[in-house]
């Protein structure tokens, strides 16, 4: 069958699909953003919180990093994290960026023994509220269709030495206390995912945001021999990436207007078939 | 909502995957990976292809802050640790140094300044030591590359007063040289109003001259549905309303952003403009205070969370030393930098065609830059302005002047400028070398001690038998303002017979297009007129040349063959400016002595019958007779003597 392209029609079956297109945006009511690291080498502390770099409106910037050498009898160990988490808003998109990366090497010069080491880091974008902004013409409470696509990556490399070692991220957004789109993983293993969700929500209404990303591990009564090279306890690290991406929910006059062309073409291929 | 688009951008190319890195032609070597100046420790090596950690983590261009630049180390660091090419200890340590190294806290921008270009697209016009556009738009480049961040603007008279490669043209020659270029903004000057507010509202909009068949002749890419199109950059001038409506004629403010941080430029114009420019120009527009316009703004560009603050303003200095410290500067723009907000980070400023880049302080008594950058494209002002990300403002700026070349310099001519100049030198090609005439000697606009030059006697002489029969006028006398001849007549030169003037030398001479206008005036008014040479609004003395027959004697106190010194310059306003040097008595019109109640018909040019230089005296003229363009009364002039004219004998003033 040969259906000549009639523009007129064309036009319209373009209008139809190209209704669907980015509508709305997110604009950032308040946030509350945490983080740090915290490490305790029998019974020494070392707390670190992140620093939260964020405007007075606008992104979400928050950073923190540190390396620690701990000295021990025959050795020390040195231990460090970096992590930090970015919310970066526009007209086209949300953008979401974590890091978080943990590590523990032992230095033993002669035979170390560690009775008790525990380290944890974490990055938490606990309670940010969004709220839906329509593009001009976007009537309050009109549908919306949110959704989130990125991808999520850990690594996770634990020495048999380890002990209580575990790596988990994830992110959600709730209407009130109502979760609506959600992804966690509790990283047993390095490897990537997607992360994809989506949901429909109102122009105008208010959302609330959250991410996190923890990794901690711990040393009990650890004996090391003397070694000319350092031991390699912890190396673990996560990264979340992704993009929140708001689009108008075709009116139904729309879905008239496109299934009339469709209709139309279907119409004049038949009459032309006829003759 | 800030609508924080280039940032988010910005972190969008930081998600991108290490292999998309650009090949690394010439890897950095440092053996451990370093931010600027600060050491991470960490071995640097090739971990991408060629690419080193320092190369991917890329500390060295610019970003607009410090969580741009954490974010991208953090991608590129944790990509690494992915692949393994680095240990989770390692990358801690380089997200340690990204932090400690401020690397995103600083961005430097650079702002390429000029002023006064006057249409001087074609090397070697008007001067040789003109450069040129294409040798100015090579320099212009080459900055440019020195760092993205950048942004070229004009402190006034970029178009105006031009020579007859671009003035034939109405100037669109310049402004489409100015766009293949890329300037953002220039501030308008005096000379852009020389020919009228609608004129100029053209330069920028765009569209044919409505009369002038040389409008519009544009090479095509030049052009916007095949007439002329207008400026791509903006021209601006907050000090400057349009009475019809009581709002700025062009905007006031120009913002350009630089990776989230925003550069203000406030543009004024000197505020005496309609004293040095043809009252019909300036019809219908009032010109406010230069300092107390800018200030006015500077809590509404705060308001829109901008705080580096630059002004253009096309008023300028004189420096005792050039391009020594500035100290003693004079001028106009002392007082106004004096009475400027503090807020307001740099001074580009112009007029004067003066170079220099002095401190001089502000309301507050802080020291502010202020820079000029000379004359027609023979200098740029290469300056530095480092911005705090985290204010926003700017908290360092530094500033020399840089030497395009000359006409004949080794600059390399950028060839799509060379284009568009080649382009109307041919066109202009033969209206320029249609011989007009003939002198016998090179005659020239420099002035003796009392004032009076060769080629001013010769112009006035000119004006005068244009104007002298019963039915063009007439007048018994010519008078014509000294800075209404922009240029001396040769008697040799490339491509020309010696002693031949052309169109095109004529038309440098006098490029204003001024049209004569003869008038009645009391001998008392003449007496007045010549008072206003030195009267109380003058900036300069400014001597009228004067036409054969007409002589006075005049007790200045000052020199007048030579631009006076600061110095004289101050005495000039404080002491001199004002009074009478006339010698009573002395002013005769062929050895007649001229009676203040008689009637004698003048001839002067549309500029200065309209008051123009602040000669309001001949507003008084009475009984005006319009007659022919300037430079078709000096072509009739030069037909009329095929021998040759002589230089004037500059005999008809005296200094007592």
């Amino acid at each position: 069958m040969n259906i000549p392209f009639k523009p007129l029609l064309g036009a319209l079956v373009l209008v139809g699909l190209c209704s669907g297109a980015q509508a709305a945006y997110f604009d950032r009511v308040g946030y509350v953003a945490s983080g740090g690291y915290v490490a305790s080498t029998d019974g020494t502390f070392v707390h670190d919180p992140a620093m939260d770099l964020s405007g007075p409106s606008g992104d979400v910037s928050l950073f923190g990093t540190a390396v620690y050498n701990t000295p021990l009898s025959n050795g020390s160990l040195t231990h460090s994290y970096a992590g930090d988490a970015y919310l970066v808003f526009s007209t086209a998109r949300t953008d979401l960026a974590m890091t978080l990366n943990q590590s523990l090497n032992a230095t033993a010069g002669g035979a170390l023994t560690v009775g008790r080491h525990r380290q944890d880091a974490f990055v938490d974008l606990s309670a940010v509220t969004l709220k839906i902004v329509g593009e001009a013409g976007e009537a309050h409470g009109s549908a919306v269709n949110v959704s989130f696509a990125g991808n999520a990556s850990a690594l996770v490399d634990f020495n048999s030495m380890v002990r209580g070692g575990y790596l988990g991220l994830g992110l959600s957004v709730s209407r009130a206390n109502t979760v609506v789109g959600e992804y966690l993983w509790d990283a047993q293993q390095s490897g990537d995912q997607l992360v994809n969700f989506s949901f429909v929500g109102n122009v105008g209404e208010e959302l609330t945001f959250s991410s996190f990303m923890l990794t901690g591990a711990g040393l009990e009564g650890a004996n090391f021999a003397q070694s000319a090279l350092p031991y390699t306890l912890v190396e673990t690290g996560a990264s979340l990436n992704g993009s929140f991406t708001i689009a108008a929910v075709p009116e139904p006059e729309t879905y008239a207007m496109l299934l009339a062309g469709l209709g139309m073409m279907g119409a004049i291929a038949r009459r032309r078939n006829m003759r | 909502m800030n609508k924080q688009t280039l940032l988010a951008a910005l972190i969008a190319a930081a998600f991108m995957p290490v292999v998309a890195q650009a090949d690394c032609l010439t890897p950095d070597a440092s053996p451990t990976v370093m931010f600027g100046t600060y050491d991470s420790g960490v071995p640097n090596r090739a971990v991408s292809g060629a690419c080193t950690i320092d190369d991917l983590i890329s500390d060295e261009q610019p970003w607009g802050s410090q969580q741009a630049f954490l974010a991208h180390a953090s991608q590129v660091s944790f990509d690494l640790l992915k692949q393994r090419k680095i240990t989770s200890l390692e990358r801690s340590k380089l997200m340690v140094a990204a932090s400690q190294s401020g690397v995103g806290t600083m961005l430097k921008v650079k702002l390429i300044g000029f002023n006064d270009f006057h249409g001087t697209i074609k090397s070697g016009e008007g001067s040789s030591s003109n450069p040129g556009i294409a040798r100015f738009a090579t320099k212009i480049k080459e900055l440019k590359a020195i760092n993205p961040m950048h942004a070229v603007v004009s402190a006034g008279d970029t178009i105006g007063a031009s020579p007859l490669t671009s003035a034939l043209f109405k100037d669109e020659p310049t402004i489409e040289a100015m766009n293949r270029i890329g300037i953002d903004f220039s501030a308008v000057g005096n000379h852009e109003f020389d020919e009228g507010k609608t004129e100029l509202l053209r330069m920028q909009k765009g569209g044919n001259h409505p009369t002038d068949a040389f409008s519009g002749q544009g090479l095509p890419a030049d052009l916007k549905a095949g007439e002329f199109r207008g400026a791509d950059f903006k021209f601006l001038a907050a000090n400057v309303l349009d009475t019809d409506n009581n709002t700025t004629l062009f905007p006031g403010v120009g913002v350009k952003n630089f990776l989230g941080n925003k550069v203000a430029f406030v543009a004024v114009t000197l505020e005496s403009t309609p004293t040095i420019v043809s009252p019909s120009g300036v019809a219908g527009l009032q010109f406010q205070d230069e300092a107390d316009t800018a200030n006015a703004l500077v809590p509404q560009i705060k308001a829109q969370g901008i705080e580096t603050i630059v002004v253009l303003i096309h008023e300028g200095g004189f420096p005792t030393v050039t391009a020594g410290n500035c100290t003693g500067i004079s001028g106009a723009i002392v007082d106004i930098v004096n009475r400027l907000h503090p807020a307001i980070d740099l001074v580009i400023s112009g007029h004067t065609h003066q170079a220099y880049s002095c401190l001089i302080n502000n309301a507050a008594g802080k020291p502010v830059r202020v820079t000029s950058a000379g004359q027609y494209a023979r200098l740029l002002t290469d300056i530095d302005v480092t911005i705090d990300t985290r204010t926003k403002d700017a908290v360092a700026v530094s500033a020399i002047n840089v030497n395009v070349g000359t006409s004949t310099s080794t600059v390399v001519q950028d060839p799509s400028l060379l284009e568009v100049v080649n382009h109307y030198v041919s066109l202009s090609a033969a209206p320029a070398s249609r011989l007009v005439g003939t002198i016998t000697a090179t005659i020239t606009r420099t002035a003796n001690n009392a004032g009076e030059s060769a080629l001013g006697d010769v112009i006035a002489d000119a004006q005068l038998a244009a104007t002298s029969s019963a039915g063009t006028g007439a007048a018994l006398v010519a008078f014509m303002n000294p800075g209404g001849i922009r240029a001396d007549l040769p008697f040799a030169a490339a491509g020309k017979t010696d002693g031949n003037v052309t169109y095109g030398e004529a038309f440098t001479v006098q490029p204003f297009g001024n049209s004569l206008v003869t008038l009645t005036l009391t001998g008392a008014q003449i007496y007045a007129v010549l008072e206003q040479q030195w009267g109380v609004a003058q900036p300069f003395p400014r001597v009228l040349q004067v036409s054969s027959g007409f002589t006075y004697t005049h007790n200045f106190p000052l020199p007048l063959n030579a631009n006076l010194t600061a110095a004289q310059g101050a005495t000039f306003i404080a002491s001199v400016r004002g009074n009478s040097y006339v010698v009573p008595g002395s002013v005769m019109i062929n050895g007649v002595p001229v009676d203040g109640a008689t009637s004698y018909r003048v001839t002067v040019n549309s500029f200065l019958a309209d008051g123009g230089d602040t000669f309001t005296a001949l507003i008084g003229g009475t009984n005006r007779l319009g007659g022919a363009v300037d430079t078709d009364a000096l072509e009739a002039y030069l037909a009329a003597n095929p021998a040759g004219v002589a230089p004037g004998a500059q005999n008809r003033i005296t200094r007592q």
